[in-house]
């Protein structure tokens, strides 16, 4: 993997002269191994083989068989690539939608974890993008648990920097790969939902250049189209506030020890002093997660389904009883213990997924917000300038903005009954978007917990609107 | 002039006179008082201040003579000669040149003392909201008893060796054992109702102690007082000379000595005229400039600001606004839980408080009432009282800290974050020292870096145990473990043994020592409750007394309960009793304790385990509370079953074991026991 600090020229002052002279070493250095790194190493081609000619076959997709060529193990980094994880799959339908079909790009990344690339499966959206004429592609990735050799290969920012490696890959081939590049929809859930909407914020962004540089990825744009992200895991760094500021009202319902009860309450109180870095008051969030839920409510209602009065749902008065409806999701899957994400004890083997996607190539697991950092059983210290990196480049909130925003479609969805994370998170992710002028299809999912790739046909028609 | 002269003059008079007086006076130490037991035949330590050169004598009514001579220390000491047991008071009499006292209604019997953390200091009334099972029935019920009898130490912790601990002496009755420690009490009830003699109990305990708190600098092994450097020795002078500084600091302030009442009454709350100190009015004046005080964040502990590990007391002020609409309505104010005490003033209207000890963990839900609410801007001032261990707010149990409507609690204002701060009072063991209220003495004071509390290696033996110097007892019983949660059996084995070893330089060599493991629970242990890590101290208190004459480690792994302050005090009392008649006393008990582990042969896929005391042993297979790891230590569930005096154990998962584990989770019950019905211990066994 790769560790090192990078200067982050958005934010440079006289004031932090030290800082950057310390950096630009840092820099330097870093450069000159590349350098010498590049000398060393003669790097493989990314070119598509335009001798592959594929393989052809057929999936059924509902009953109706799609036939299409699968073009496989599409190695997508040109220098020390582990075979195992980074490589895409390309599945080309013999029916396209169009002459140059938009590209598909699904993702299986799940609790940041390694993910290999597999074919189409007839039962989520790769399969209904077959059967609706779009060229799919699958990209895997190296996660916290992928190793070589002992030494832990995917820990963050590793699983997006393969992400972006992939689309650089469709972009450099786009002349030659079946498809259009330039409108590339990429979908994913949980951990991946939350790489798309990474991909989707920080397309084409500096800071990733040098990583993508030394790992070998091509030389070409990162941009996607449209991202499709469902129950995203995003924003690590705040949700454990979140969490805390949602689920602390019902903290009953969990086994808390004395400890993280007092971690709960401060999580909690420290949600709205972030709330504000996003413009955002607590109200104004209170009043959309009601909405939202209480759209979700009415939308299954009407489509037939009875919403149990436990739920602490009227829609006659358009009211909720946010307790009874917290300790209803509590009921069908008992909550995080707190905090949820950046683990209490982590020394102690207590960590998340998240403590692992942030640990070092020597399979440590580590901390990742200040508030963990300062509150850790075996005492506090401070974090390091390396992982407040990492943490920085793995949030697409911090790249978000009006200027910036190449990727301008969005589909966000969030189960309510997803306890996997917050309300809040996915709510500030659509404002954030919203108002840096995306165009986002956001709503929360009646009675979902933490799944994916549901309500396909919705998806499909919004593409197909956006594709027309 | 001529006035003040003479005025003058007269107070010098009235202070030398005074002070003349005073230093003729014999001081007895504390525990030399009326009602006091001293062990039978045994030559023990009397001790008490006086003059410097004052030669005072000490005669006792069964003809012993003994005569002693202050030197600059102003301490005098001998050591006396105890008879044999008899049910008779007696008296002793200290005479100088000016002075003479009696003390009053001396026993002479057995004599023990209770030591250790919070968990031996339990009393029969229990701390809300813990209880004992049976402990309101066995203050009301059980017969008033003269000739049972306790000392009950007030906590103090030092840096360096201390003289005299207070105290007073508690004669059994229904009206005075609520605040006794129910283990204390059922062990000596029960050596009392099998020796028919005089027993008494020095209940000496310091709640939130580590067990290095009650090592002695010299006894300490190198790699105990973990949370320091691996060699305390080179470290004590640092901490020493450090904490000098900062006690020398706060010797400058007027000081109280926070003092039981005559009957009990406790030293915060007001009683016959004394209380201590709170200055509400000056920090309640309207005229007050709080912004100009620090601020911190609340919910927090003090361990998580600047005030780290002091005690004493703190203010917490919040100004802000309600909706217009609230005003003239009832409130609610919740607070969680506030360690230990507090007091709410509601724009300067008292509204609520939390006085009584040990109510660190109650939920703090105030009614403000609707007369106070009439304008929308308000002050919220909270005295807090840190008695010991962490304090400040632990949070609310459900929610964030928050004022709501009394009969709408969906509106709601949330008063965590931001609030303003100030120490008052500092409490240093159990003397407390009053801070300038209108300035933050804090910023310049030579706060120490080490946590100078209870958890400090050896503050208990110089606190609490060096005042009962060469006092004869016929043995210990212990309660510890809760805050040396994590410590490896190889080190808390180490820093038990140095206990022993403490209590034995300090109370004699042949003295007994009976401990209990460490009990299980739910939420005390930083650990999960199906984590195992406690599992290393109790392996290390079963160890360390395995074996060893006139010791032993009594079983708790049935009396497991949410918090550490288990209902189930009576069991653990009766069962160090048998223990003790049969260890100490040559009682003929057959089986004096639950079965223990001996020895452990392998024959694969078995492993058998031989134990001792294991007569009709019986273990519920259901549970599987056994589990066997092979060579790499991974632990599998395993089966068992009793073979007279054996216990075999396997699991398919592991075909070759090595190592076996009881009871091994920081919650569990143990079903594993003998025909007496008495717990195994929980332990941690490998192949030799």
């Amino acid at each position: 993997m790769i560790t090192f600090v990078l200067y982050d020229s958005t934010k440079h002052s006289t004031k932090k002269m030290n800082r950057l002279i310390k950096y630009t070493y840092v820099y330097i250095i870093l450069l000159m191994s590349l350098a010498l790194y590049s000398c060393s190493k003669e790097a493989g081609s990314l070119k598509w083989d335009t001798t592959n000619k594929g393989e052809h076959r057929t999936l059924t997709v509902g009953e109706v068989p799609v036939k299409y060529t699968a073009y496989e193990k599409l190695i997508y980094v040109s220098r020390n690539a582990d075979t195992t994880y980074q490589y895409l799959n390309i599945y080309v339908p013999n029916n396209l939608r169009e002459e140059n079909p938009p590209i598909f790009l699904r993702t299986y990344c799940g609790g940041y974890m390694a993910s290999k690339a597999k074919g189409p499966s007839a039962n989520d959206a790769t399969g209904y993008a077959l059967s609706e004429g779009y060229v799919v592609c699958i990209a895997g990735n190296r996660g916290w648990n992928s190793s070589i050799n002992g030494t832990y290969n995917g820990r963050a920012p590793e699983p997006i920097l393969d992400l972006k490696a992939a689309v650089r890959y469709l972009h450099y081939n786009d002349s030659i790969i079946p498809g259009d590049a330039n409108r590339i929809i990429a979908d994913g859930t949980s951990a991946g939902g939350a790489l798309v909407a990474l991909l989707g914020a920080s397309a084409n962004h500096s800071d990733y250049d040098l990583p993508l540089k030394i790992m070998g990825a091509a030389d070409s744009s990162d941009e996607i189209w449209a991202a499709v992200s469902y129950c995203p895991i995003t924003n690590l760094e705040n949700s454990d506030m979140a969490y805390e500021w949602q689920f602390c009202a019902i903290n009953e319902s969990r086994e808390l020890s004395e400890r993280q009860l007092l971690l709960s309450g401060q999580l909690a109180s420290q949600f709205p002093g972030y709330l504000a870095t996003q413009g955002v008051t607590e109200a104004q969030i209170d009043f959309w997660i009601r909405k939202h839920i209480l759209n979700a409510a009415k939308k299954a209602y009407d489509e037939g389904q009875t919403i149990s009065p436990k739920t602490g749902i009227s829609l006659a008065d358009t009211t909720i009883d946010m307790t009874a409806l917290l300790h209803y999701v509590a009921e069908a899957q008992p909550l995080k213990t707190t905090p949820a994400f950046d683990a209490y004890n982590v020394a102690n083997k207590h960590a998340t997924f998240e403590n692992k996607l942030f640990g070092s190539v020597q399979n440590k697991d580590q901390n990742f917000t200040e508030f963990a950092a300062h509150n850790q059983l075996e005492g506090n210290y401070e974090l390091g300038d390396d992982i407040k990196w990492r943490v920085r480049i793995m949030n697409p909130m911090n790249y978000i903005c009006k200027k910036n925003l190449k990727c301008k479609h969005w589909y966000i969805r969030y189960g309510t009954l997803d306890r996997d994370t917050s309300y809040p998170i996915s709510i500030l992710l659509k404002h954030k978007l919203f108002i840096s002028g995306a165009d986002v299809n956001f709503a929360f999912q009646w009675d979902e917990p933490h799944n994916g790739d549901y309500r396909l046909n919705e998806l499909f028609e919004w593409l197909s609107k956006l594709t027309r | 002039m001529n006035r003040y002269k003479s005025y003058i003059i007269s107070v010098i008079i009235a202070i030398c006179s005074a002070c003349t007086q005073k230093e003729s006076l014999i001081i007895p130490a504390t525990y030399i008082s009326d009602g006091m037991v001293l062990q039978q035949n045994a030559q023990t330590r009397l001790w008490g201040k006086a003059a410097p050169g004052t030669s005072v004598k000490i005669e006792t009514d069964w003809d012993c003579s003994f005569s002693a001579t202050t030197h600059n220390d102003s301490i005098w000491e001998v050591v006396i000669v105890t008879p044999k047991t008899d049910l008779k008071s007696h008296t002793i009499t200290l005479t100088s040149s000016e002075d003479k006292k009696t003390i009053k209604n001396v026993l002479i019997g057995e004599l023990w003392m209770a030591s250790g953390e919070s968990a031996m200091e339990f009393p029969l009334q229990g701390w809300a909201p813990d209880t004992i099972e049976g402990g309101l029935r066995t203050i009301k019920e059980d017969l008033p008893d003269t000739l049972l009898r306790f000392y009950h130490s007030e906590t103090q912790y030092a840096i360096r060796p201390v003289h005299d601990v207070g105290g007073h002496w508690i004669i059994d009755d229904t009206l005075t054992r609520n605040e006794i420690s129910a283990i204390a009490y059922h062990f000596a009830k029960t050596l009392r109702d099998s020796l028919q003699i005089p027993v008494g109990v020095i209940i000496n305990t310091l709640g939130e102690s580590r067990a290095e708190s009650w090592i002695s600098a010299e006894n300490m092994p190198n790699y105990a007082a973990n949370m320091y450097s691996a060699n305390w020795n080179e470290q004590i002078a640092a901490i020493t000379n450090e904490i000098d500084k900062y006690d020398k600091w706060l010797s400058k302030h007027t000081h109280r000595r926070l003092k039981y009442g005559p009957n009990g009454e406790d030293p915060y709350s007001s009683y016959k005229g004394q209380t201590l100190e709170f200055r509400d009015e000056a920090i309640l004046m309207s005229e007050n400039d709080y912004s100009k005080w620090a601020t911190l964040t609340l919910p927090s502990l003090w361990s998580q600001s600047n005030l780290k590990s002091l005690q004493g007391i703190c203010w917490y002020v919040k100004s802000d606004t309600i909706p217009r609409s609230w005003l003239g309505k009832k409130l609610k104010l919740h607070l969680g839980a506030i360690d230990d005490r507090d007091m709410v003033f509601f724009n300067g209207y008292e509204v609520g408080k939390h006085m009584a000890s040990n109510q660190f963990n109650e939920e703090r839900v105030y009614e403000i009432d609707s007369k106070y609410v009439k304008n929308t801007h308000f002050t919220l001032a909270i005295r807090v009282i840190n008695t010991g261990g962490e304090g400040g707010f632990r949070g609310c149990k459900n929610g964030r800290m928050r004022i709501t409507l009394a009969n709408d609690a969906s509106k709601k204002k949330y008063i965590d974050g931001q609030w303003k701060y100030r120490v008052t009072a500092l409490k240093r063991s159990n003397e407390i020292y009053l801070l300038n209220t209108e300035v933050d003495e804090l910023t310049n004071a030579p706060l120490p870096n080490w946590p100078y509390n209870e958890s400090l290696p050896t503050v208990a033996v110089n606190g609490m145990l060096a005042p009962f110097k060469n006092v004869a007892v016929k043995g210990v019983i212990w309660y510890q473990g809760e805050h040396n949660e994590f410590d490896a059996d190889t080190t808390y084995h180490a820093i038990n043994k140095a206990n022993i070893k403490t209590f034995k330089t300090y109370l004699g060599e042949d003295i007994s020592f009976y401990q209990l493991q460490a009990t299980p629970s739910e939420y005390a242990y930083k650990g999960k409750p199906n984590e195992c890590t406690m599992l290393g101290v109790r392996t290390a208190q079963y160890l360390v007394t395995k074996g060893q004459p006139k010791q032993g480690t009594v079983s708790t792994i049935d009396a497991g309960h949410k918090t550490f302050h288990t209902p189930y005090k009576r069991p653990m009392g009766e069962r160090l009793a048998r223990m003790a008649l049969s260890r100490t006393y040559g009682y003929d008990i057959k089986n004096d304790a639950g079965p223990e582990p001996i020895s452990m042969m392998a024959s694969d896929p078995l492993l058998v385990i031989r134990f001792k005391n294991a007569e009709g042993m019986t273990v519920d297979t259901e549970k599987c509370q056994f589990e066997v790891a092979g060579e790499d230590g991974e632990y599998f569930t395993a089966t068992s079953f009793v073979q007279g005096e054996d216990i075999a154990v396997f699991s398919h998962a592991v075909p070759h074991p090595k190592r076996v584990r009881y009871a091994a989770q920081n919650m569990t019950t143990g079903s594993l026991k003998n025909i007496e019905g008495l717990p195994c211990v929980s332990f941690e066994m490998a192949l030799e």
